[in-house]
C-alpha cells in the first residue's frame, strides 16, 4: 500500500482545519471542509476517501448526524469524531451501533490519531483478504 | 355409824341359862319355862336311861328270880312301853311342844300306874298301895304344868274318878269291910285332894312369884330399855345439835364427842380412839387460860361462857365460846362435859353489825343533806351537814327551836311557826310530810329546801327524823329548764318540718302542731295514736326495718328514709325524715323529724316521666351516633393511613425535590464546564496543533535550530497539555450519563479531584497520598464517583482550618477497594454522627452548604454497592472509608 490515504477531516473552525491539514498532509491526503453537508459533498466527489475525522459542534449538522448520514451513504469509510467535549450520549449510541469507530478529544495528538488509523487500516486489509 | 361412843360401855352378851344345845327352842322363852324344860328335859333323859336299865334288870330278875324263871313280858313291855312315850315325849319337848311333852308324861305315867294296878295279879289292897305313887305324881305336877291351874284340878279329879272305878270294880276282891273301903276311899281321896290343893297351891304360889319375878324383871328390862332408848335419844339430838358436845376427863382427854364436834373439828373416829385432848382444840396462846379457867371450873361449880378461839385438825381456827360443867361421881369431879358453840357467825354479825352501825353513821355524817331528829319543839340531834346548811356549829342547834331557822313567814304568805305546828303534828300523827321550805340560816340569809319529815320511834318514844336538801340550785336550774324548755317548744312548734316522738310501738308520745296541720292527726290525741297506722301500707315493712335496725344496731339514728303517710282524709302524703334513737326516762324512744315532700315527689315524678322520654330519645340517638361513630372511626383510620401515606410520599417528594435542584445545579454546572472546556478546547488545540506543525517544520527545514528550540516547544506542549488535563477534569466531573458503565480509576479520579481542588488545597494542605500498587479499577460511572470523591474531598478540606493534613490511602481487600480519606480537621461532634448522611443536614451557616454533600455521596457508594463509613473526633479529625467491590 504504497498510495496514501485520503482523509476528509470536518471542522467549523478554519484554524484547526489549516493545523490538520500541516500536521497530517505528509502521510495522508487530507481534504478538508467548513461543515457536515460539506463534508457529504466532498465524500461524494472524492469517493477515495478512507477516513473521516468530525468535529463534534458545528453549526447545521453536528457530528453525530453527519456521521450517520455518511455512513449510510458511504458504509466502507472509517469515520472518527474529535470533539471539544467529553463522550456525550449521542457519541455513545453511534460507537455503539459502529457508526464510528473511535472518538477523540481535543487538543488532538497526532501520534494517537495515526496510530489509530493504521490498526483500523490492518483490521480492513485483514478483512477484505 | 355410831359417832356417838362411851367409853366403858358395858357388854350386853350376860351368860344365859345353860341351856343344853338340843333345847334351843326355849331360848328366847321366860326363865321359869326355861328351868321347866330343862328339868322335863333331864327328867326325861333320866327316865329313859333309868327305864333302860329297869328293863334290863327285870328281864335279868324274871330270868333268875324263881318266881318266874323266865321273861315275863308283860311287865318287860310295860316298861319298854314306858321307856318309848319318854322318848317320845323328848322328842316333843325338842320340837319345842312341851306342853304335849309334859302332859303325855304326865298321862302315861299316871295311866302305867292305873294299868300295872288294874292288872297286877298280886292282892288289890296291895296294890292300891300304889296309890302314893299316883299321889307322888301328882304332887310333881306344879313342877311341870305352867298355865291352866283347872288342869290340876281335872288331873285330881280324874284320878279321884278312877280311884272310885277301880275300887268299885274291885270291890268284891277286897277282904276288907265296906266301911273300911269306904274309910280308904274317903282317906285316899282326901289324899288325893290334899296333894291336889297343895300342888295346885303350890303351883298358885310358885307361878304367882314366878309371875312377880318376871314382872319385876320385864319392869326392870322396860326401864333399861327405857334408859337405853333414852341415851340413844339423848345421843342422837346431841348428834343433831349443831354444836359440839363433848365430857372429857380431868386431864382433858376427850371421853366423848358428838357428830358436830367431829365435822366441825375435822376429827374421825380413829384420831378419838388415840386420844384428844380438849386443849389442844384451842390457840397455843389461849391454852393457859383454858386450863386456869378449867381449873376454877373444877373447884366450884360455876358455868359460864367462855370464848376462845378454836383451831382445827387442819389448823384452821375460828371463834368459839365454850359453856363447860364438871361431872361428879359420888360427890366427887371425874371430868367435865360442854357445849362448844362456833360463833364465827356471830362474830361477824357482830362485826358486820358495827361495820353497818359505822356505815350508817358515815351515811348519816356524810350525806349532803341535812339530817335532824327532833322532837314537837327542838332539834335532838344533827348531821354535820346540818351546822354546813345552817351555817352555825351543831351547838348553836341542838337544843334550839326550829323557829329561830325559818323567816317570820313562808312564800305562800303563812306564818312559820304556825305553818311548821302543823307539818310537825301531822308528822308525828304518822303521816310523812314530804314539803318545800324556806329557810333562814344563822346569819339571816334565806334559802329554799326540800324537806321529809318522818316519825320514828326512839325508846318508846315518837321523833320526827328530818332531811332537809337545800334546793336553791335546782330552783335556778328549774327555771333555767323551764325557759330552755319554753325556748325550744317555741322553736319545736314553729318548726316547718313535723317532729315527733314515739315508742317503739309506734306510738306518739310527743308531736308538734305540724304532724296536725299536715296530716289532720289531731296533735291532742296523739297519745293514744299509733302512728304504724298512718303510714302508707307498701312503706310500712321499710319503715318498720329501719326502725327495727335503729334499735338493734349501735346507731343513733337511720339515713334518710322516704315514705307515704295516709292523713285523717286518707290523702297520701309524701314525707322524707330521719328517725333517731332518744333516751327518756330509761326509755328507748324514737324521734322523727319528718318534712313533707308531697310536692316535690310530683314534681319528681313529673319529672322522672320527662326524663323517661329523654332518655329513650337518647338512646335512639346514641344508637344512631354509635353507628356513626364507627363508621367515622373506620374512615378516620382510613384517612390517617392515607396521611402516613402521603407524609411519606412528602418526604419522599421534597426529598427528591432537593436532590433534582442538587442534580440540576450539577446539571448546570457540567454543562457550562463542558461548554467551557469545549471552548478552551479548541484554542488549546490551536496551540497544540501550531507548535506540532512548528516543531514539524524545524525537524524538516531548520535542523540546525532545533537545538534551541525544542525546550521552547516542549514547555508549550507541557503548557497545553496541562490546560487540556484540567480541562479533561472538568469534562468528566460533568459527565451525567446514568447508563454508561465504565471502568474507573480510582487513584485517576482522586488525582483528578486533587486537580480540581487545588485552589483550596495549595499552600495550606499537606496531602499525603498512600496509594497501594494493585490497580484499582472497577466498573462503574466515573462522573457519579467522581461526585462522591469531591464532595468527600470537599468536606475534608472544609474540615481544617487554616493548615493541616489530609491522607489518603488506597487498598485491596478481598476484591474490595478501601479509600480512606483522614483529615486533621476540627471533627464531628457525637451528637451530629448519626445523622450526616440525612439530607439537608449542614452544620454550615445557611447558603454556604446545601447539606446535600454527604447524602449523594452516600446514596451514590451505595448505588455502587459500596459502604461508606466515618469515624471522628472533635479536634482531632475525621476518616472517612469508602468499601467499593472491584
Amino acid at each position: 500500500m504504497d498510495e496514501k490515504k485520503t482523509i476528509l477531516y470536518v471542522d467549523d473552525e478554519q484554524t484547526n482545519l489549516l493545523l490538520f491539514k500541516i500536521n497530517f498532509q505528509k502521510r495522508y491526503n487530507v481534504i478538508t471542509c467548513l461543515s457536515g453537508l460539506d463534508g457529504l459533498e466532498e465524500l461524494r466527489s472524492h469517493p477515495e476517501i478512507d477516513i473521516v475525522i468530525s468535529d463534534m459542534k458545528m453549526p447545521g449538522m453536528d457530528g453525530v448526524e453527519f456521521a450517520k448520514k455518511a455512513k449510510t451513504e458511504f458504509p466502507q469509510i472509517i469515520f472518527y469524531i474529535l470533539t471539544g467535549f467529553d463522550i456525550s450520549p449521542e457519541i455513545e449510541e453511534i460507537l455503539n451501533t459502529k457508526i464510528i469507530h473511535k472518538y477523540y478529544c481535543k487538543p488532538f495528538n497526532v501520534n494517537e490519531i495515526e496510530e489509530s488509523i493504521n490498526s483500523v487500516d490492518n483490521l480492513v486489509q485483514k478483512k477484505s483478504q | 355409824m355410831n359417832i356417838g361412843i362411851h367409853i366403858g360401855n358395858k357388854s350386853m352378851n350376860n351368860k344365859k341359862g345353860e341351856l343344853p344345845l338340843a333345847l334351843s327352842r326355849y331360848k328366847d322363852s321366860d326363865f321359869a319355862l326355861q328351868q321347866r324344860v330343862r328339868l322335863v328335859f333331864y327328867f326325861s333323859v333320866s327316865a329313859i336311861i333309868g327305864l333302860a336299865l329297869i328293863v334290863l334288870s327285870t328281864a335279868y330278875i324274871q330270868v333268875i328270880s324263881s318266881d318266874y324263871g323266865k321273861l315275863y313280858l308283860p311287865i318287860i313291855f310295860s316298861e319298854f312301853s314306858m321307856a318309848v312315850i319318854f322318848i317320845i315325849a323328848l322328842f316333843l319337848l325338842m320340837r319345842g311342844l312341851y306342853g304335849f311333852a309334859v302332859h303325855l308324861l304326865l298321862i302315861s305315867s299316871l295311866s302305867a300306874v292305873w294299868f300295872v294296878m288294874w292288872i297286877d295279879k298280886s292282892e288289890v289292897i296291895a296294890r292300891l298301895d300304889t296309890i302314893v305313887i299316883i299321889v307322888a305324881i301328882l304332887s310333881m305336877m306344879p313342877l311341870f304344868i305352867i298355865k291352866y291351874q283347872k288342869t290340876i284340878i281335872a288331873y285330881i279329879l280324874a284320878n279321884v274318878i278312877v280311884l272310885f272305878v277301880f275300887v268299885k270294880i274291885f270291890r268284891q276282891q277286897f277282904s276288907i269291910s265296906n266301911a273300911s273301903v269306904d274309910d280308904f276311899l274317903v282317906d285316899t281321896s282326901f289324899a288325893i285332894i290334899f296333894t291336889g290343893i297343895a300342888g295346885y297351891s303350890t303351883f298358885r304360889i310358885n307361878k304367882k312369884s314366878i309371875d312377880r319375878a318376871i314382872s319385876d324383871t320385864k319392869q326392870r328390862k322396860y326401864v333399861e330399855t327405857a334408859l337405853e332408848k333414852s341415851e340413844n335419844n339423848f345421843r342422837e339430838m346431841t348428834d343433831l345439835l349443831p354444836q359440839t358436845v363433848f365430857e372429857a376427863d380431868l386431864c382433858g382427854r376427850l371421853t366423848y364427842v358428838n357428830k358436830s364436834g367431829f365435822e366441825i373439828f375435822g376429827y374421825n373416829t380413829d384420831d378419838f380412839h388415840n386420844g384428844i385432848n380438849i386443849f389442844s382444840a384451842i390457840i397455843h396462846e389461849e391454852q393457859e387460860l383454858a386450863f386456869a379457867n378449867m381449873k376454877r371450873l373444877i373447884d366450884s361449880e360455876t358455868n359460864k361462857g367462855y370464848i376462845y378461839t378454836a383451831v382445827r385438825k387442819d389448823k384452821t381456827t375460828f371463834p368459839i365460846q365454850a359453856y363447860t360443867s364438871r361431872i361428879l361421881e359420888n360427890q366427887k369431879p371425874i371430868g367435865f362435859r360442854g357445849i362448844i358453840i362456833d360463833i364465827t357467825e356471830r362474830k361477824n354479825a357482830e362485826r358486820a353489825l358495827k361495820e353497818s352501825e359505822f356505815k350508817f353513821k358515815s351515811l348519816f355524817e356524810a350525806s349532803s343533806d341535812a339530817i335532824f331528829i327532833m322532837n314537837k319543839s327542838k332539834f335532838l340531834d344533827c348531821n354535820s351537814k346540818t351546822s354546813q346548811v345552817f351555817g352555825c356549829g351543831s351547838d348553836k342547834i341542838i337544843g334550839h327551836s326550829p323557829a329561830e331557822f325559818s323567816p317570820k313567814s313562808q312564800p305562800d304568805g303563812r306564818e312559820s311557826w304556825e305553818k311548821a305546828q302543823e307539818m310537825i303534828n301531822a308528822a308525828l300523827a304518822g303521816i310523812p310530810q314530804f314539803f318545800e321550805w324556806l329557810y333562814k340560816k344563822y346569819n339571816g340569809a334565806e334559802f329554799y329546801a326540800e324537806v321529809s319529815l318522818n316519825r320514828i320511834m326512839i325508846k318508846g318514844e315518837y321523833l320526827l327524823h328530818a332531811i332537809v336538801r337545800d334546793i336553791s340550785e335546782r330552783k335556778k336550774t328549774e327555771k333555767a329548764l323551764k325557759e330552755s324548755e319554753e325556748r325550744y317548744r317555741t322553736i319545736i312548734d314553729a318548726f316547718p318540718d313535723i317532729i315527733m316522738i314515739s315508742d317503739q310501738n309506734g306510738d306518739i308520745v310527743f308531736a308538734n302542731d305540724q304532724l296536725g296541720k299536715i296530716t289532720g292527726i289531731n296533735p291532742n290525741d296523739f297519745s293514744n295514736q299509733n302512728i304504724a297506722a298512718y303510714i302508707h301500707p307498701d312503706d310500712f315493712y321499710m319503715v318498720k326495718e329501719a326502725i327495727q335496725s335503729l334499735i338493734s344496731e349501735d346507731t343513733i339514728y337511720t339515713g334518710i328514709i322516704e315514705y307515704r303517710m295516709l292523713d285523717s282524709s286518707e290523702s297520701n302524703h309524701w314525707f322524707s325524715g330521719i328517725i333517731s334513737k332518744i333516751t327518756l326516762n330509761d326509755q328507748i324512744l324514737l324521734q322523727s323529724i319528718l318534712r313533707d315532700i308531697t310536692e316535690k315527689k310530683s314534681i319528681e315524678k313529673e319529672l322522672l316521666k320527662h326524663q323517661n322520654n329523654l332518655e329513650q330519645l337518647v338512646d335512639e340517638r346514641t344508637e344512631e351516633l354509635k353507628i356513626t361513630n364507627v363508621e367515622l372511626i373506620e374512615t378516620n383510620k382510613e384517612l390517617n393511613a392515607q396521611r402516613l401515606e402521603l407524609e411519606e410520599v412528602l418526604k419522599n417528594l421534597q426529598s427528591a425535590q432537593k436532590q433534582l435542584v442538587q442534580a440540576e445545579k450539577m446539571a448546570s454546572l457540567g454543562i457550562l464546564a463542558a461548554g467551557v472546556a469545549h471552548e478552551i478546547n479548541n484554542p488549546l488545540n490551536f496551540i497544540n496543533g501550531g507548535i506540532q506543525g512548528i516543531n514539524n517544520y524545524f525537524i524538516d527545514n531548520l535542523s540546525d535550530h532545533l537545538e534551541n528550540v525544542t525546550p521552547l516547544i516542549n514547555a508549550v506542549n507541557v503548557g497545553v497539555s496541562r490546560a487540556a488535563e484540567i480541562v479533561k477534569s472538568l469534562n468528566r466531573f460533568s459527565r451525567q450519563t446514568e447508563s454508561i458503565a465504565e471502568s474507573c480509576d480510582i487513584h485517576s479520579i482522586i488525582d483528578n479531584c486533587l486537580v480540581m481542588l487545588s485552589i483550596q488545597i495549595k499552600n495550606r494542605i499537606n496531602v499525603v497520598k498512600r496509594f497501594t500498587n494493585d490497580a484499582v479499577t472497577l466498573v462503574a460511572n466515573e462522573g457519579k464517583l467522581y461526585q462522591a470523591i469531591l464532595n468527600i474531598l470537599s468536606n475534608a478540606i472544609q474540615a481544617i482550618d487554616g493548615e493541616g493534613s489530609i491522607t489518603i490511602a488506597t487498598s485491596l481487600v478481598e476484591n474490595e477497594i478501601v479509600l480512606t480519606i483522614a483529615d486533621s480537621g476540627h471533627g464531628i461532634p457525637k451528637e451530629n454522627l448519626s445523622r450526616i448522611f440525612d439530607p439537608f443536614f449542614t452544620t454550615k451557616e445557611p447558603g454556604k452548604g446545601t447539606g446535600l454533600g454527604l447524602s449523594i455521596s452516600y446514596q451514590i457508594i451505595k448505588e455502587f454497592s459500596g459502604a461508606i463509613e466515618i469515624q471522628s473526633e472533635v479536634e482531632k479529625g475525621t476518616s472517612v472509608i469508602i468499601k467499593l467491590p472491584t
